[in-house]
């Protein structure tokens, strides 16, 4: 193999060779280790090359052979300590961490290894099918990787209550990621204790485990619940959660951050025919993302209810898509006949939905109690088609229109409010300080009017 | 390559002597030039003796690509923070259509503008480039490599032998 380059004397450069070794190792850093650990057979250059990289990357796939891995390991983490150690990225296919689990040491071994070279940054992954029953983290693991105590950010898979650690020492962790499942393991607790007695531990230990990590400010959370839930922190400026659903529509997720600024909130609801409710308490809250899905015709009042958690932000972003039933259209914002709330603080409404007749009134409402409101962007989601059918023809009120409207400019394209294009209209040109002509007899050439 | 006369136009000079008028929004993507802007306000003229004249004018295009994109997302959202809607993605999208593009070269050129980009400090094209590198060494045997690259073997074959027997899973096949 290669044997005329080898006996070639004369020399030349190449261009991969004229980048200085800190540029080579930043590609090799781009690669799975495995691949970049092949670089190491290209020239002498390159032999030792790989072992300098900030990025450890030991993917596997189920396909991976437990003890090439293991090789894989060791000879990656046994590094010169004066080359920083950034970044560890376990993402694993779920067979092959339940083989990795079953050998005792490997995993631990690996981690304390980590731990010794200073690890800055872990993410700790599934990849391939999201598979509940063979990778939730064991107690071991996860009490392992919270003493890494240089670690500045973590992402964990799926953490059952069990496994959380009673003691925590992340003094450096500013950035956590992880799905805490309440629902898939609760089943095993329930023959030995009532269900209400569950909720308030898992609550309390997860806030406990929260709140010893010291400076944390950002969180990433996917609750899988079966109860409700509370969730307080002190330090936390953003988080970004994600709730499935909770069956019983008596319980409830709270959420207690004086701290938080931005908030994202997905609730998803697969099975449930209602969505999670929320309480929260947020009071430097500037910024709120709502991600709704299969808002059903009942839930109005949950909807209703968070829009009032974030009445005081600036910045507010609903996107929201609705659960057709034979009542469709139905109001999904803002609860009829009852007070609206203001939203003093709000600059940016940004709203992706059905403006349906119900929707159209919220919005209107909601405009109407946003006095400071300075940039509106309205886009029109279509309901579901499949859908459609179960409504009675001429009952659903179509805007087939992008509306946007910034600051003192406002675009409006094939525009059918229905007959609320008049009160649209009012409502434009109060809140627009300069419109010019033209612009206005473009926007009403547009406007029609569906009656 | 001036947009308007308003501009401050800044004239870049590569190592074989040809010059390039951009405007100083522009030259501010690459960070070496900022900086050099940041110490001394005046300077209009800026010598680059390390970029020869064809890889600096891709340098350019990369950042003219990307400042004129940035602004017309910024006139799109006007001065809202909030990340918005289909247009938004659908101009990212385009963009990483005209990466990919821009990334068509041979390894020579990909090696000059990774050597540039960190030269000039363009973080952007520096990640696109890198990346680009990355990837033409994913899915090949270390053989293929050398080939891409032209990178000369100096191996001895005990040397060879000795790294397969130390790092035999980097080339076991798998996938």
């Amino acid at each position: 193999m290669s044997s005329s380059s080898r006996t070639d004397s004369s020399y030349q450069p190449d261009h991969l060779s004229n980048l200085p070794d800190a540029l080579l190792i930043i590609i090799l850093s781009f690669l799975p280790t495995r691949i970049a650990a092949r670089t190491s057979f290209l020239s002498r250059r390159f032999r030792h090359l790989w072992k300098a990289c900030p990025a450890v990357d030991l993917s596997a796939d189920r396909c991976t052979n437990i003890k090439t891995f293991e090789a894989m390991a060791n000879s990656a983490l046994s590094r010169d300590p004066s080359n920083p150690f950034l970044r560890l990225c376990l993402r694993l296919e779920p067979r092959f961490f339940r083989k990795l689990r079953e050998r005792d040491s490997c995993l631990p071994s690996l981690l304390a290894k980590a731990h010794s070279l200073g690890l800055r940054h872990l993410t700790f992954d599934h990849c391939g099918i999201f598979d509940h029953t063979f990778d939730d983290l064991d107690p071991l693991t996860v009490s392992i990787i919270c003493s890494i105590d240089s670690l500045q950010s973590l992402k964990l898979p799926t953490v059952p209550p069990r496994s959380l650690p009673s003691v925590v020492n992340l003094p450096c962790l500013k950035t956590l990621s992880l799905t805490f499942d309440i629902a898939t393991t609760a089943e095993a607790y329930l023959s030995d204790s009532d269900s209400d007695s569950i909720h308030e531990d898992y609550s309390t230990d997860f806030n406990r485990f929260l709140s010893q990590i010291s400076f944390l400010e950002d969180l990433r959370l996917r609750l899988n619940l079966n109860t409700g839930f509370t969730l307080s922190s002190q330090t936390v400026r953003k988080l970004e959660l994600f709730i499935d659903e909770i069956f019983d529509p008596d319980e409830f997720v709270s959420i207690s951050m004086p701290s938080l600024e931005m908030l994202h909130l997905e609730m998803l609801n697969i099975d449930c025919d209602h969505l999670p409710r929320i309480e929260a308490n947020m009071p430097s809250l500037r910024k709120a993302d709502l991600k709704l899905r299969k808002v059903h015709e009942g839930d109005v009042g949950v909807v209703a209810r968070l829009l009032n958690c974030v009445s005081r932000v600036e910045d507010l972003r609903l996107d929201i898509v609705e659960y057709l039933n034979v009542n469709y259209p139905f109001p999904v914002l803002l609860e009829p006949g009852k007070d609206v709330p203001n939203f003093p603080n709000l600059k940016h409404l940004d709203m992706n939905m059905c403006f349906h007749e119900h929707n159209f009134e919220s919005v209107m409402a909601l405009l109407r109690h946003s006095p400071a409101l300075e940039s509106l962007k309205v886009v029109y989601e279509a309901p579901d088609p499949k859908y459609l059918t179960l409504s009675e023809e001429g009952r659903v009120v179509r805007v087939d229109a992008v509306i946007n409207y910034d600051h003192n400019c406002i675009r409006l394209r094939d525009l059918h409010l229905g007959q609320h294009g008049k009160d649209f209209m009012k409502l434009v040109r109060k809140r627009t300080k300069t419109i010019n002509r033209q612009e206005e007899a473009d926007l009403l050439k547009n406007l029609v009017f569906v009656l | 390559m001036a947009r308007s006369s308003t501009e401050n136009m800044i004239t870049l000079m590569s190592s074989d002597g040809e010059e390039f008028m951009v405007t100083e929004k522009v030259a501010r993507e690459c960070t070496t030039i900022r900086n050099m802007l940041e110490d001394d306000c005046v300077i209009t003229n800026i010598p680059l003796p390390n970029v020869t004249s064809d890889i600096l004018s891709m340098v350019i295009e990369y950042c003219m690509e990307h400042v004129a994109a940035a602004e017309k997302a910024a006139a799109e959202t006007a001065e809202k923070g909030s990340s918005s809607a289909p247009a938004a993605a659908k101009a990212n999208k385009d963009l990483e259509e005209w990466d990919k593009a821009f990334m068509n070269v041979d390894v020579y050129t990909l090696c000059d503008l990774i050597l540039a980009a960190n030269y000039l400090n363009v973080s952007g094209l520096l990640d696109l480039t890198i990346q680009t590198a990355a990837n033409l060494i994913k899915g090949k045997s270390p053989e293929q490599i050398r080939k891409t690259f032209h990178i000369q073997n100096d191996l001895s074959l005990e040397e060879e032998e000795k790294i397969r027997s130390q790092t035999p899973w980097a080339f076991e096949k798998s996938e």
